[in-house]
């Protein structure tokens, strides 16, 4: 696996393959809301301020996965990376655990959404 | 005439001079701002976040706004076991922007406990009550009247309640026309919210007040027991520019955990931010009997307010698909979809707990503040205990299933099954949020405290702080009026001094 790098911005199109392994039971979850919500995941990690991001360099192992979900190495690094796996991996991580459910809240916002008249968005 | 200007407008070269600088635009800021400004002074508002106006919160969707009107997009966690995720407005007009618009008195016991406790004068209710009634006036505060037809998950907890005997109240909230949008928690769509983006703010600016959002302040500049001059931070397409303001006093109302940060980061006052009180929100889904549509109706119109003595509030809250989806998350897709499948039947509802246990504000992570909490034991029984009363009182109000803020529960129909969980919880795994914090600034009368009874940083003569950092306690309810009562108390003390 590649070295976690902070500076590196997560990928829509990772955070996609993520989140249909996520949601794939659910029947909102069409490819378009999916990479909607992979944009709108990516465009909220963006926001989150650097303490937050250096706070999960635990170890070496972790601070790789959560590179992966958090700062999206690049996807072709990720051919070999079984997606559900490593979800199972991230979620069974007691520190990491709060970090999981956040990409899942968020992705389960946007794949919900509706604009403010009702409207689905 | 616009309300705001991007702070970018300001040119970074020039220093920029005036007689007050409010920092932050929200329940607080915005007092004072009007207020300063209505007694004929120079009033410069610097505000963090962006300007959003009505109309973009009925074209732009949930998740959109939630990203553009909340610090951090909505990511701000309280770390401990569990994480807590706290929810705070950054935009001009701050978190009234993205609130139920309550405006609740300061409850007694609080009022009598910093009078008789904290030996605090002049906050009591004889004190407060002509500044509630004038805040109640400006922003048409009244309790909510609604269609038979609608705001039914409210209805249900009433019946709930009249059935067990518990105490439910209307509440009182800031409206001018509300439309029942249900989406007080990423901005008012009709305007209908009286919030300070449509209320004191336009009132400020009309009697003068310039208005500056986009600016981030990071130093207070201290010599000799006064602020020479504040320095902000602007980020736009040209980059991270500098501005300095030369002020004469400063407001600093940025909120309960940037208040104390920055006055921290400007090696002002050290005990700032070491103890910050909050609110736990644990949400739970219901379905019911018979259809309630929730989605038709706003956040809620009654509160349940038999244990409010024991810190606990119990209501509904609003109800849309997205946010019963994040409500939801903890769940498996299959629970979720059988939730959703069932939408007219489901209601979402909130228990408020005032916690005993504090946060502290750590500076020492960069220019962004970390907070760190631990839930003590007697925080953990009276959680349990929130779980159990208002499961008791959705299964008495026509619930058929509850789904509890724990992570990897199932969906419940009888109150023993919930009894037999919620025995059995561990703290990790609960599901909780935070939408207010206070007093971590508290006003005293020691000499270690940060700020004094007129809301004046001890030792720095022309610094103020006007926001829920100043409340002597945590007060048990929703904020904001006690926030904006005690702004008044603290710029009508100052303006006759």
């Amino acid at each position: 696996m590649p070295k976690a790098n902070p500076q590196d911005k997560a990928k829509p199109e990772f955070l996609a393959s993520l989140l249909a392994a996520m949601f794939q039971d659910i029947r909102v979850a069409t490819p378009i809301r999916i990479l909607q919500s992979a944009t709108y995941i990516k465009n909220s990690l963006d926001q989150v301020p650097p303490p937050y991001r250096y706070g999960l360099k635990i170890c070496p192992l972790l601070a790789n996965l959560v590179s992966l979900v958090m700062f999206g190495r690049p996807i072709q690094s990720l051919k070999d990376c079984h997606v559900p796996r490593l979800i199972a991996t991230l979620q069974k991580t007691p520190i990491l655990e709060g970090y999981c459910k956040l990409v899942r809240t968020l992705g389960l916002i946007s794949l919900y959404d509706t604009t403010g008249t009702g409207r689905p968005s | 005439m616009t309300l705001s200007q991007p702070a970018s407008t300001l040119t970074p070269s020039v220093i920029v001079e005036c007689e007050y600088l409010v920092i932050g635009s929200g329940a607080g800021g915005s007092v004072a701002a009007r207020e300063l400004a209505r007694a004929g002074h120079d009033v410069l508002v610097l505000e963090e976040g962006p300007l959003a106006n009505t109309a973009e919160f009925g074209e732009t969707s949930l998740s959109n706004l939630t990203r553009k009107l909340y610090r951090n997009g909505g990511i701000q966690p309280f770390l401990g076991k569990p994480t807590i995720g706290f929810g705070e407005g950054s935009c001009v007009g701050g978190s009234t922007v993205v609130n139920g618009g309550l405006i609740w008195r300061t409850p007694e016991r609080f009022l009598d406990h910093w009078k008789t406790r904290k030996q605090i004068h002049g906050y009591g209710t004889d004190d407060l009550t002509p500044h509630f009634e004038k805040i109640e006036q400006a922003l048409g505060v009244q309790h909510h009247t609604f269609p038979d037809t609608t705001n039914l998950d409210s209805q249900a907890l009433e019946n709930g309640c009249n059935a067990l005997g518990w105490k439910i109240v209307p509440v009182p909230r800031a409206l001018n026309g509300c439309v029942q949008a249900n989406q007080c928690g990423a901005g008012c769509p009709s305007g209908g919210k009286q919030s300070m983006l449509v209320s004191y703010l336009p009132d400020a600016v009309s009697h003068g007040a310039r208005i500056f959002h986009g600016a981030r302040v990071t130093q207070l500049h201290q010599s000799r027991g006064n602020i020479t001059h504040v320095s902000a931070q602007i980020d736009d397409d040209g980059g991270t520019r500098q501005l300095k303001i030369t002020p004469r006093f400063v407001i600093l109302a940025a909120g309960a955990i940037q208040t104390p940060f920055l006055i921290r980061k400007s090696g002002i006052k050290s005990v700032a931010g070491n103890r910050l009180e909050f609110h736990i929100n644990l949400r739970f889904a219901a379905t019911f009997r018979e259809p309630i549509n929730a989605q038709q109706g706003t956040i809620f119109t009654t509160q349940v307010q038999e244990f409010i003595d024991d810190d606990l509030l119990i209501m509904a809250t609003n109800y849309r698909p997205s946010y019963v989806a994040a409500a939801l998350a903890h769940f498996d897709n299959t629970t979720l979809q059988r939730f959703m499948d069932n939408q007219d039947h489901g209601g979402l509802f909130v228990a408020q707990v005032r916690p005993d246990c504090t946060a502290q504000i750590s500076t020492r992570f960069g220019k962004n503040p970390v907070v760190k909490y631990q839930l003590s034991k007697q925080d953990i029984i009276k959680i349990r205990d929130a779980m159990e009363k208002t499961a008791e009182l959705l299964f008495a109000s026509g619930a058929t299933e509850i789904y509890l803020p724990i992570q990897n529960s199932a969906s419940i129909a009888t109150l023993d099954g919930v009894r037999d969980v919620v025995r059995k919880l561990s703290p990790k795994a609960l599901q909780m949020i935070s939408v207010h914090a206070m007093a971590s600034c508290a006003m005293g009368i020691e000499e270690n405290s940060a700020v004094d009874t007129n809301g004046k940083v001890l030792g720095v003569d022309n610094l103020f702080v006007c926001d829920a950092s100043v409340l002597p306690s945590n007060i048990g309810e929703s904020p904001q009026g006690t926030i904006m009562a005690i702004a008044h108390e603290i710029i009508d003390r100052h303006l006759q001094q």
